[in-house]
């Protein structure tokens, strides 16, 4: 179909050829020798010393190589890149939020990664966030995943000697016995843990379906699952909380509330632990985390960011040599190290010593059984359609029964795009 | 060569056609009529900067968008435009089906007939106050109204989300004094949308004020005088003589703030993402929410409804407050 009104109007694409294009891709080469020439890449949030600093070191060991980092804000860049791709003026390379990548390499945006990049050396939940269709279309680069943040002075005084129960039941009771002591035990205590709720609920619900064994999307048949029992569980097990008065639904700032003491226990990412040694330095020592809790089997949300490298880059071969070595264990764990976030290989824990801290153990473990939402281009809407059905469910104002025919009558006539 | 003399031929035989008697008539039509067209060119071209940019980046893309509202164009298409058909009215079709837009239409349509009239009397009494009462403060009243427009929305909505926060926010901090347990404003269905309302009347009365107490100090004191000797109390004054000369006023702060009103927008998208229960989701945050997850095709349908409510609200509000005369 040539004959479109957009087609006319941008006038450009006609005559592509049908056996490449997203999730068709033959991997990009990469010859052996040193990068050269001019390398323009973009790096999302503030200027990002450590990268600039990896650069220098790159071009280092790479003297005919000249690395340019651009600092592109998170909330502009989105757009930014879209626009990128579509006006088929991008640079060579970006940092990309995993969340974007099935999106963007839908657009036929990115080259596939080459074969040289192995999957086995990242933890796989990191890996799938590359993969569109089944290919690879980047490299991890940041990962993330969250973890349960407690407070131990105030989880102590409940009863509990060291972490709360890993498995669903006897979590739910822990939490009930922290409930308890608010007021008496804990005068400042509200309520034993905090919710999230609204934009970005799912990243914590849906791995209570994985946990179940169940999934909400079935790549083969490319078919939505929300009418499944394990959904129905893990539906079941969101709104436990809230049900019990275990957690306010007021969407009252956890942060704030961890360090005020008015909520004992709660799910956050990584940078969490970073900034609260920064911002409430007394807190030292009085915070610990532990692994999500589980029912079946242990799951996670994975996360993060990975590297990219645009079809219209002007010099992709020295970009995926770049690309190439911020992803050496030693490059990765520097990062890491420097900018407080995980890194997304085994290796690069290792190599950056990240366990001796006992706060990151749980990190690691979770990385390990961490999974990628499914790679759909439509998956923004889904989640979204997720976050505001489970408000609804929390809020009490719909049965968990409701919920899932709405969520998977919705997300069916989303679809998963073209 | 005789090549030469040929532009000014044309000129020659016309004249001899049109006859000796009103050659000079006509000649002097001719050089006005020139120099009226050098005249209109030199305005095009000093036009023309401005005319490629409103063409360029005004009306191509609200032209491109109502296309795009005919089509199924995703962000995908973008790279591959082949794949867009047009899909006539469907996109329409599919909004109007769409409990979410209703919802974020209803949201809309509360704001507008509640604020709209709230920020307007408040606007007038205001002016009012400031032209009759407060003499020695009026600098200081002037500035205080006026401060929430000139500040930044995002920083407003910013603001007033913490002092709003359900537990360390400063209101229910205050109302903690009095032994009030005070709501979660932001997240509870009842009040996220009349805090907004609250907050929009705050922010934009002082552009009201400013525009009707100019106003105010344009009607004629002799006016007054006159009516106060045929015996008009104060309050016959304001309504028989003041309140229809500030009709125009009236008819411009109703039509932009209306026009302001009905793009609702950065108060839900800072504050409340549209929550609690789509509760603040206003009809510009929908067709936002398309056009970030990549439903472009929607996105512009939703922006042409809004365009043509926009454009109904201007057209009753003129009837209602045009002068008669």
């Amino acid at each position: 179909m040539c004959v479109t009104v957009t087609a006319a109007l941008m006038a450009t694409g006609c005559g592509r050829s049908a056996d490449s294009g997203p999730g068709k891709d033959a991997p990009a080469k990469i010859d052996s020798g040193k990068a050269t020439g001019k390398v323009v890449m973009w790096s999302m949030g503030d200027a990002d010393k450590t990268l600039e600093s990896l650069a220098k070191k790159f071009e280092q060991e790479n003297p005919d190589a000249d690395v340019q980092v651009t600092a592109v804000p998170w909330d502009a860049a989105h757009d930014k890149l879209t626009t990128a791709i579509a006006g088929g003026n991008t640079p060579d390379m970006s940092v990309i939020g995993t969340t974007w990548m099935a999106e963007m390499a839908a657009m036929n945006g990115f080259q596939a990664a080459p074969a040289s990049f192995k999957s086995s050396d990242f933890y796989p939940g990191q890996w799938d966030t590359t993969k569109y269709k089944d290919t690879s279309y980047g490299v991890p680069f940041i990962a993330d995943t969250s973890v349960v943040y407690y407070r131990t002075d105030l989880t102590t005084k409940a009863g509990i000697k060291g972490a709360l129960a890993g498995d669903r039941d006897g979590y739910l009771k822990d939490l009930k016995a922290i409930q308890a002591t608010a007021g008496k035990q804990n005068p400042k205590l509200r309520h034993a843990t905090g919710l999230v709720m609204g934009f970005n609920s799912w990243i914590f619900w849906v791995p209570m379906v994985w946990q179940q064994g169940g999934d909400i999307y079935d790549a083969k048949t490319g078919k939505f699952t929300f009418d499944s029992p394990e959904v129905a569980k893990a539906l079941e097990y969101y709104a436990s909380v809230p049900k019990q008065g275990l957690a306010p639904t007021d969407r009252s700032d956890n942060v704030q509330g961890f360090r005020d003491g008015l909520i004992a226990v709660y799910q956050e990412a990584a940078w969490a632990g970073g900034s609260f040694h920064k911002d409430a330095p007394e807190l030292d020592g009085k915070w610990k985390t532990m692994p999500v809790p589980y029912s079946k089997q242990p799951a996670g949300f994975a996360g993060g960011s990975d590297l990219a490298v645009f079809k219209e880059a002007k010099n992709p071969d020295a970009a995926w040599k770049f690309a190439q070595f911020l992803t050496e264990p030693a490059n990765l764990a520097a990062y890491a190290k420097a900018t407080g976030s995980l890194p997304p290989s085994p290796q690069a824990w290792s190599a950056a010593k990240l366990s001796e801290d006992e706060n990151m153990t749980a990190f690691a473990e979770q990385l390990e059984v961490s999974k990628a939402p499914p790679a759909i281009t439509t998956w923004q809407q889904i989640a979204d359609v997720i976050d505001s059905e489970l408000e609804k469910l929390s809020l009490g104002k719909a049965t968990v029964a409701e919920v899932q025919k709405t969520l998977q009558s919705k997300a069916t006539s989303i679809g998963t795009g073209r | 060569m005789s090549t030469k003399t040929l532009p000014g031929r044309g000129d020659t035989h016309e004249q001899g056609t049109a006859g000796p008697e009103r050659s000079a008539d006509r000649r002097h039509s001719v050089r006005r009529g020139t120099a009226r067209r050098r005249q209109a060119r030199a305005a095009w071209i000093l036009a023309a900067p401005f005319l490629a940019l409103f063409a360029a980046f005004m009306l191509l893309p609200v032209v491109w968008s109502l296309l795009m509202s005919l089509t199924d164009t995703q962000s995908a298409d973008l790279r591959t435009p082949l794949n867009v058909s047009f899909i006539g009215l469907d996109n329409y079709v599919r909004l109007f089906q769409d409990d979410q837009f209703f919802t974020a239409l209803r949201n809309t349509a509360v704001f507008v007939l509640v604020a709209l009239p709230l920020t307007l009397a408040a606007g007038l009494a205001a002016a009012v106050a400031l032209d009759r009462g407060i003499r020695r403060f009026r600098a200081v009243f002037r500035v205080g109204f006026y401060l929430p427009v000139i500040t930044s929305i995002v920083a407003v909505a910013v603001v007033w989300k913490t002092l709003l926060e359900p537990r360390a926010g400063l209101v229910n901090l205050v109302l903690g004094w009095f032994g009030i347990d005070g709501p979660a404003w932001l997240a509870d269905t009842r009040f996220a949308l009349p805090v907004m309302i609250v907050m929009a009347v705050w922010r934009n009365l002082g552009t009201v004020m400013i525009i009707m107490l100019a106003g105010l100090q344009s009607v004629p004191q002799s006016l007054m005088e006159a009516a106060e000797l045929d015996g008009a109390g104060a309050w016959q004054r304001f309504w028989r003589v003041t309140f229809p000369l500030l009709r125009p006023a009236l008819l411009l702060t109703a039509v932009t703030t209306g026009i302001g009103y009905l793009q609702f927008f950065d108060e839900p998208f800072v504050m409340t993402g549209g929550g609690p229960l789509d509760s603040t989701l206003s009809a510009t945050l929908y067709a936002y929410n398309q056009f970030g997850n990549g439903n472009y095709d929607m996105a512009s349908a939703a922006s042409y409804v809004i365009f043509v409510l926009i454009v109904a609200l201007t057209v009753l509000q003129f009837r209602m407050l045009r002068d008669k005369d």
